[in-house]
This record gives structure tokens, C-alpha cells and sequence, in this order.
């Protein structure tokens, strides 16, 4: 199935939820990265993918998020980023049931372009490139660019897919409120955002990450407000972490997150689902919550 | 001797670092905070002063637009790298005494995380303040620290962390920190964090933004 087939049918698309938690639940390391555990955990990995689709994800993510070269250089592993990365694509994949979807994560590179960094915009592109290339070649239905700030970082990323690959691509960036509105870090408002991302062809634009449920929505109507025909990506944290007798807990609970799903749901967005402390929990509220929506019987 | 120092300070404020530099636009051309530093000297105005009233200035007047929301990462570390010019010409007045940094200041991401773009930044606009700053790097161990600080015993800590899984260790190493050094302030910053997180650890102060942070050293100082 492909991605236009299911929207057909004008449903929101429901993503999956947080990884690293549920990762340091099973035992992921300080200082080790998770992408690793596509070599050496692959049947966790391969878990993590199945509990989100039977907690009713549509689509879930590769667990490639630090899969590009600057960030796997960073751990001595810059020579295995066809491997870990093709790895993580045949991993969801292979857990992927009919008519859902895999869409593989690449996040920042870490690094700084120039003049702020000192990484030049091919250099940065190259980081991108061999990751992307084993996540198309594992098989994922779409690259989704998650938590970008700088607008020319996303846009190396981009290009570095479009060389050689005509799939769709969806951008989803972290903003920030601050006194001039929600930016990014690097000073890019939604509009801006917005409009180059949708020059450049993204199938869907949006934002994860930073945020609560509460400021997301207000962020997907920001975006909402640009357009009425573009199609929109969310996906809140829960809360923020909040550290409890040696523990870090989120302080939205599933529950909160339902409380909430009406105005989400307000915005129209296509694609919606959580970020950094969310759960299958959340995801199975998320579930029934577009299920009852549509008036789809359980 | 205003003049030049005005000019020093815009040059700051809007990230001119040499005339070689393309940034920003409208100055193309004109002499950067590294000429018209040495220029300065040249004109025997003093270290201290050129640092006081002119890259002070500069440095304080970004940071308020950065606060206003007026100015974003971007302005802020250009103008950190143009102090950063300026400062390498000024370097000699503080090592031979005739110009002093506010303090010293230690920095580092904690043990187990490689993030180092906030720590950057916040290196940057401390330099900026006048802060002599020693930089461990990242996946800095306890141990780093308390060494830094065995050689530096009036310095602060800066300790950083991006991770969930990083920063929930900082408990224990801000604890190991003060059983050695129990007078040392050390404050804590990274996304995740927070100022609730900032006092349950036992940390001195969480600062969501680099100028917050170094307008509240200039308070305690």
C-alpha cells in the first residue's frame, strides 16, 4: 500500500511512540547508542517495532535516529553505517503487518554548518547520504526527518535523499515558545519553516519533540493556519522528564494525552503520534481516540 | 578613543569577526572585531577597558535581544565568535596580569554523552562575559572534574547533558563533586533538564538560555 492509498480514506495516521525509554527499560546503556541494538539486540528492536503496531500504530519509525555518519563517527562506528542502518529498516519492516507502514528516522547531525559550525553543506549532505541509502534499500516506505532545527541542515538531508531516491519524505522540526513566538532553536519560525520544506516537496511537514501535548497543539495550529491543504505532523513529548527518587518519569500520562485529543484532532492533521515518554500506552489512547473519531467500532 | 570603541562593540552586537568575513551583509568590507581590537592597542587603550566597554557591551547587547526573542543561536555565536577574535589579540594582557577574567570556569557534557553543541554555546557567551573558561569536552568523568578543580579551587562548574540516561547520573556526580569540594557552585543545563531536576540533584542553578545564566554570575559575583 502506499502512502496517497491510505489517505484515500482521509483518516489521521497514527505513528508510534517514544524508543529510549523503553529501551533503557530493557537495558540500554549510559553513553551507548541505540542504534547498535540493530546489530547486537535485533529481536528488542524487532519487539519494540511489533508492540507499537499491535498497540495500534499505522506506521512506525527505524530505530535510526543517530544513524548518520557524524553521529556514528562520534562512537568510533563511522564505518558501519550501511549495516546499522540497513539493519534497522529490514528490522521494522520485517515486524510490518498488511497495510501498514515503515518510515525510516534520521535525525541531526549533531554538527553545525558553517558560518555558526564549522561543517561545510556537502560534508553535511555526505553525512546523510549512505545512512538514507540503506534505509531506502531495507525498505522503508518514507524518511521522516525528525527534530531538526536549522532549516539548511534539514534541507542537506533532503538533497542527500533526493539524489538518488523519488520517495516521499515528511519533515518534522522542534520548536521552542519563546517572547517572539514558537521558533526553533536556530531562529526558524513555523511560516519559514513552512514555506521552504513545502518548496522542497515534503509530503508532510509538522513537529515533534520539545514540548507537551498542549504546546504542540498550538503548534499544529500555527502550521493549520498556513494552509488548509498541506498535511501536518505532530508528535508531543510527555511533558518534560521530571526526576523522582533516581528515576526520570514524564509527567503526561495517557490519560492526559486523551484529554487532549479533540482540539488535536481539530487541527486535521494527517499524521499524529508521541515522542520522547510516550508509551504504547499513549498510543493505544491515541488509537480509540481516532477510532471513536471516525466512528470505527473497536 | 569612544569612537573606536562604539565601532568594537556594534562589531560584537552583530557578529562582524574580520574584514575577510561575509557576515552580516551590510558590513562587507569594513574592519571586524579582530582589526579594530588591534587598533585599540594601537591606540593604548587598555585591555581592561577595550573588554569593559567595548566586547562586554557588544556581547551584553545580543544577549538581550537573544532574551527578547529578538536574536536566536545563530546571531548569538557570531557574536561569540567575533569576542572570540578580539579576546585572541587581548589573551597576553591576561596572562601577564594587566587585564582579569570575572572568574574561571569549568565546563564539560557529563560521562556517556557526545553532545556538545549547548556546551559550545555556553562556552562561547562565558568567554564572551570575560569568564576564563576550561573546556573538559564531552563524556567528562567525575573524576575530570574534580582534577579541573584541584587546579582551579575558585573555579564553577558548567555541566551539561542532553540524554535521559546521561542526565540521571548527574545526581551521583555532583555528589562525588561536592564531597570533594563542598564549597564549588555547580550549575546544570541541557534540554531535558530543568530547575526542579537542578535542586532534587543538588545542583546550584539551571539556566534555560546562556544569558540568563551569565546575568545571574554577575549578580551573585
Amino acid at each position: 500500500m502506499k502512502l496517497d492509498d491510505f489517505f484515500k480514506l482521509n483518516r489521521i495516521m497514527l505513528l508510534d511512540g517514544g524508543t529510549g525509554s523503553l529501551l533503557i527499560e530493557k537495558g540500554l546503556k549510559t553513553g551507548e547508542p541505540p542504534e547498535l541494538w540493530n546489530i547486537n539486540q535485533a529481536d528488542e528492536i524487532a519487539n519494540l517495532a511489533k508492540i507499537y503496531f499491535y498497540a495500534g500504530s499505522d506506521a512506525v519509525y527505524t530505530n535510526s535516529f543517530g544513524g548518520s555518519k557524524f553521529k556514528l563517527s562520534s562512537y568510533g562506528m563511522g564505518n558501519r553505517i550501511t549495516e546499522i542502518n540497513y539493519s534497522a529498516a529490514k528490522i521494522a519492516v520485517g515486524q510490518k503487518p498488511e497495510a501498514k507502514f515503515v518510515f525510516g528516522s534520521v535525525g541531526p547531525s549533531g554538527k553545525m554548518l558553517e558560518p555558526f559550525g564549522d561543517v561545510s553543506e556537502p560534508e553535511m549532505i555526505l553525512s546523510f547520504t549512505d545512512q538514507i541509502k540503506a534505509l531506502v534499500n531495507g525498505g522503508v516506505d518514507a524518511i521522516v526527518f525528525e527534530t531538526f532545527t536549522d532549516l539548511n541542515e534539514i534541507k542537506c538531508a533532503i538533497l542527500a535523499l533526493k539524489e538518488f531516491s523519488t520517495l516521499p519524505f515528511i519533515t518534522s522540526m522542534t520548536f521552542d515558545k519563546n517572547p517572539a513566538g514558537y521558533r526553533t532553536m536556530m531562529g526558524v519560525s513555523i511560516p519559514e519553516a513552512a514555506d521552504e520544506l513545502l518548496n522542497l516537496g515534503a509530503y508532510a511537514i509538522g513537529s515533534n519533540c520539545g514540548n507537551g501535548i498542549e504546546n504542540m497543539i498550538e503548534i499544529g495550529n500555527e502550521f493549520r493556519n498556513i494552509s488548509t491543504e498541506i498535511k501536518i505532523i505532530l508528535k508531543a513529548n510527555a511533558g518534560m522528564p521530571k526526576y523522582t527518587n533516581g528515576k526520570i518519569e514524564y509527567s503526561e500520562s495517557p490519560e492526559y494525552f486523551a484529554r487532549h485529543t479533540k482540539a488535536l484532532f481539530k487541527i486535521n492533521p494527517s499524521f499524529v503520534g508521541g515522542c520522547c515518554g510516550t508509551t504504547p500506552e499513549h498510543i493505544k489512547v491515541l488509537r480509540n481516540a481516532i477510532n471513536n473519531h471516525y466512528g470505527i467500532k473497536q | 578613543m569612544n569612537e573606536i570603541l562604539e565601532k568594537l562593540a556594534y562589531c560584537i552586537e552583530r557578529g562582524k569577526i574580520d574584514k575577510n568575513s561575509n557576515y552580516p551583509k551590510d558590513l562587507a568590507g569594513h574592519d571586524g572585531a579582530s582589526e579594530l581590537t588591534r587598533t585599540a592597542l594601537e591606540l593604548s587603550i587598555p585591555a581592561n577597558d577595550i573588554l569593559k566597554n567595548a566586547l562586554m557591551i557588544g556581547m551584553n547587547r545580543i544577549g538581550e535581544k537573544f532574551g527578547q526573542g529578538r536574536a536566536f543561536i545563530p546571531e548569538l555565536l557570531l557574536s561569540a565568535k567575533a569576542m572570540n577574535a578580539a579576546m585572541s589579540h587581548l589573551k597576553i594582557y591576561f596572562d601577564n596580569g594587566e587585564a582579569t577574567y570575572r572568574g574561571t570556569f569549568i565546563v564539560g557534557t557529563v560521562a556517556g554523552d557526545l553532545h556538545d553543541i549547548g556546551k559550545n554555546i555556553v562556552k562561547m557567551v562565558l568567554e564572551g562575559d570575560g569568564w576564563k573558561v576550561i573546556d573538559l569536552g564531552v563524556d567528562v568523568k567525575t573524576e575530570q572534574f574534580i582534577n579541573a578543580l584541584n587546579q582551579n579551587p575558585d573555579g564553577f562548574i558548567g555541566m551539561s547533558a542532553l540524554l535521559t540516561t546521561t542526565m540521571i547520573n548527574m545526581e551521583k556526580i555532583v555528589t562525588d563533586i561536592k564531597i570533594i569540594h563542598p564549597k564549588v557552585k555547580i550549575f546544570v543545563g541541557g534540554a531535558p533538564l530543568s530547575t526542579d531536576f537542578s535542586r532534587r540533584i543538588g545542583a546550584d542553578g539551571y539556566f534555560p538560555d546562556p544569558h540568563e545564566f551569565t546575568k545571574y554570575l554577575q549578580g551573585i559575583l
